[in-house]
Order: structure tokens, then C-alpha cells, then sequence
């Protein structure tokens, strides 16, 4: 199908995108990639009177990489991130990326259009909860608010974010350890009918900074605060894996589709986090 | 009705300077508006990857870009694979001799993405894997599209 009709602006400034956003509030979408957009905008689920363009405001663009963290600005394309000489210093960031849709949407799908649009199936929302990562918005208003990703993500497509507001950065902190992710998907490229991220550091002998995010079994990613606690300060291996596995499988509540029973679901998910655990150990 | 924009962009070389509506598509433009209707449409949500064209140096999806969004860009579409050659591009001249098409529908966003592939030196395994997995074929099951990649890498790694 073709977009309904709309009007375009595409503003020199970020000042001027706030403004149109004060005044336009929830009748204006923000256009960034487009790679979740447009296919909403083709099939008529999306009907916004206003689409704001990004694509000249050049702040936006930064990629921001150092040991500590990566800070990217909205329209950072994901291939700009996947072919960045820096970016294996944020653990988990490639393989995250090597999981997203194919090359022909990632050289045009954004960073903060992933974060901002909230898909409960996409990989970046997950890693950036797993992360403790935040995102900065803006309003004209009220200025500038950091949110905490786990206060950002309320909903399929639902965020944090008031109408009046731009998500103007994303910050995924560094981890101490390694971060695997792994999801099964009907096809490679499709969404996640489960993804899990797993990370955690053994300083000395036992496990530190622990962390399980799961997505694609509802609304939002979710972690996994029983099963972390289950590795914190145990020692790594088979018993304690197969143990925190478990206790995912015990608290998670999914969702089902006509993709995935619930039960699959609960199930797939304690078999993903047993698996990357492991791998994590690096057996 | 939204007011109209004026597009100024490069399609194969050529300047066009377009009027168009805000939510006309990129394939739209392509087709309708410059009449290079060699860039088919198939899915209209990204999946199929009939329409890719290369936008600014990279394979894209162009329904899922919007004509205005190309105003200062340049494109390839497959109308301008075998210029400055008798023969085709070597991807062309592969798919051709491996049968890598039967009814041709997705061809052309096929051999796009595999252009830029080949250009960008992607190794061929990425190709197989990565770049073709972004398209979807109804007719040849993949198998004489994998044969014409092998020798069109194979002869890309001989010239090396």
C-alpha cells in the first residue's frame, strides 16, 4: 500500500524540530531511518498529520566511544556502529547488531530510531536495559531529562518519551565481563520469537555484575532479577547455570502469539539463557 | 493534500528535478516519475528486497525511504549495471550463465545488493549469507543465485 497523506518538514536545527514538536505534539511522528516508520506509514497503521525529518541536523550524527561507554546521537545508522573501528569496546554491541534485520536495512535503520520506536522483539532496546544504559531527551520547555532505560520502556511502541519531547542520545555503559546474545527467529534477519542477553564478570572465582534481559515475551525486554540473584556470588559453571536457567523459567510469564505458545516461549527463553551462559564461560 | 516539495537528484548519473507529494515513495519516484521501471515493487515493508537500489554508495530499500528524503542524493538502479561494459556487469554475466532468475521479478534488487556487495569487496560467504538473506526469491530455491555468486566471487578473488 502507499503512506496516507501527511505534511513534511525537515528542520535545519534541533530547535526547530522542538518547536514543531511543542506545537504539534502526539500528531507528529519523528523520522529518522525510517526502517520501522515507513513500513507503518505503507500498511496505514501509523496517520501522522506531521512528519519531522532529522536528517540535517548534523549534532544528531555523533558517535561517541571510549572504554567507558558508547553515546550515540539518534541518526547514527546501525551499519555506522557495525563498521566503527571502536566498536567491540562496548561488549555485546556487535553481536547485537549482527542480529538485526540485513545489511540493506541497517545501512539506513537508526540507533535511536530502534531505542525510540520500542519494538519488544528488537535487539538494541534489550541491550541497552541489560547495559543499565539511559537516553537523554529534550523538550522545548522543559529542557533536557536522562532516563534510566528501565524507566524508558513501558510498552510495545510505548516509551517514556511525552509528545513534546526528542530522544537526542543513547548511552550503552561498558561491562566488566562478556555479553552474549542469542535469539531464535523463524527466519535469520526476522524479529525475535525470543531473544536473551546474558552478561556477567568473574573477578575471582565467583560471579559479578550479573545481568538477564529477556525479549520478545511481551511488552517490553524484561530482566531477570531472580535468576541474577542466583548467579551474584556463586561460582560459574554447569550447576550454577543450569540453576539460574531455572529460575527463569519459573518467573517469566510470556506472552504468546501464533508464532509461539507461551509455554514455548517460557520455555525457550530458560533453554537461550542456560546456552548463553555457558558460551559466556567460554566453554 | 500536502504540499508538494521540489526533489533535485542524481539517478544514474542523470539530474532530475522532481514535484512531488511528501508521502511518494522513493520506488514511486523511480518508477512513475523518472519512468525506470526496471526497479520492481514487490512487498512495500521491506521484506522481499525486489526494490533495492543503491542510495549515496550503499544497497537500500527504496520503499522504505521517502522521495524527499533523496533530495541531494544519488542513485543507482539496475538500468545502470552494464554501462561502460559489452558484456554486463560480472554479477549480470553470472547470474546469466548459472540461471540464477526464472520469472525475474526480484532480480533487480538481487543483482543491486550483490553490486554493492561486489564493489564493497564483501567477502563471498557474506554475500551468500548476509546480502542474499535480504531478499526473497519465489522461483529458483536460491541455488543457481548461490552458483552465480560463486562465480562471480571467483573471479573477483582470481583478479586480485
Amino acid at each position: 500500500m502507499k503512506p496516507p497523506n501527511f505534511d513534511y518538514a525537515d528542520p535545519d536545527t534541533l530547535e526547530g524540530v522542538l518547536e514543531l514538536l511543542a506545537e504539534h505534539g502526539d500528531d507528529a511522528a519523528i523520522i529518522a531511518g525510517g526502517q520501522s516508520l515507513i513500513p507503518l506509514l505503507n500498511l496505514r497503521l501509523a496517520r501522522p498529520e506531521l512528519l519531522i525529518d532529522l536528517r540535517h541536523i548534523v549534532d544528531l550524527f555523533d558517535i561517541d566511544i571510549d572504554g567507558k561507554r558508547l553515546r550515540a546521537g539518534p541518526m547514527v545508522r546501525v551499519v555506522d556502529l557495525e563498521e566503527h573501528p571502536s566498536v567491540s569496546m562496548v561488549p555485546g554491541l556487535e553481536s547485537a547488531i549482527s542480529y538485526i534485520a540485513h545489511s540493506q536495512i541497517r545501512a539506513r535503520t537508526t540507533v535511536g530510531g530502534s531505542i525510540a520506536h520500542a519494538d519488544p522483539a528488537a535487539e538494541l532496546p534489550a541491550l541497552l536495559l541489560a547495559l543499565e544504559g539511559s537516553v537523554v531527551l529534550r523538550s522545548r520547555d522543559r529542557g533536557e531529562r536522562t532516563v534510566d532505560a528501565a524507566d524508558f520502556f513501558l510498552g510495545p511502541l510505548w516509551t517514556a518519551r511525552e509528545p513534546d519531547e526528542l530522544l537526542t542520545s543513547v548511552t550503552f555503559p561498558s561491562h566488566p565481563g562478556t555479553v552474549v546474545i542469542d535469539e531464535v527467529t523463524p527466519r535469520p534477519g526476522d524479529f525475535a520469537l525470543v531473544g536473551t542477553v546474558t552478561a556477567y564478570h568473574v573477578p575471582a572465582r565467583t560471579i559479578t555484575d550479573p545481568r538477564i534481559v529477556i525479549f520478545g515475551v511481551g511488552g517490553t525486554p524484561v530482566r531477570a532479577p531472580q535468576a541474577e540473584a542466583v548467579l551474584a556470588g556463586a561460582a560459574p559453571g554447569p550447576a550454577t547455570f543450569a540453576a539460574a536457567a531455572k529460575t527463569v523459567y519459573e518467573h517469566l510469564t510470556p506472552l504468546g502469539d501464533v508464532h509461539g505458545s507461551a509455554e514455548y516461549r517460557r520455555n525457550l527463553a530458560a533453554v537461550l539463557v542456560e546456552r548463553s551462559l555457558v558460551r559466556n564461560n567460554g566453554y | 493534500m500536502a504540499i508538494e516539495r521540489t526533489i533535485e537528484m542524481t539517478v544514474n548519473g542523470s539530474h532530475y528535478s522532481l514535484s512531488c507529494e511528501p508521502r511518494r515513495l522513493l520506488s514511486e519516484a523511480l518508477r512513475e516519475d523518472c519512468g525506470l521501471t526496471g526497479t520492481h515493487v514487490g512487498c512495500e515493508q521491506g521484506s522481499c528486497g525486489a526494490c533495492t537500489v543503491i542510495v549515496d554508495g550503499r544497497a537500500q530499500r527504496s520503499c522504505l525511504m521517502l522521495a524527499v528524503q533523496a533530495n541531494g542524493s544519488s542513485i543507482e538502479t539496475i538500468e545502470s549495471v552494464a554501462a561502460g561494459s559489452d558484456d554486463g556487469h560480472p554479477v549480470q554475466v553470472a547470474m546469466h550463465l548459472a540461471h540464477g532468475l526464472q520469472c525475474g521479478f526480484c532480480t533487480a534488487g538481487i543483482v543491486m545488493s550483490l553490486v554493492h556487495a561486489y564493489r564493497s569487496g564483501i567477502s563471498r560467504q557474506n554475500a551468500t549469507r548476509e546480502v542474499l538473506n535480504g531478499h526473497l526469491c519465489r522461483c529458483t530455491g536460491y541455488t543457481n543465485i548461490r552458483k552465480a555468486i560463486d562465480a562471480a566471487w571467483a573471479e573477483l578473488e582470481d583478479n586480485k
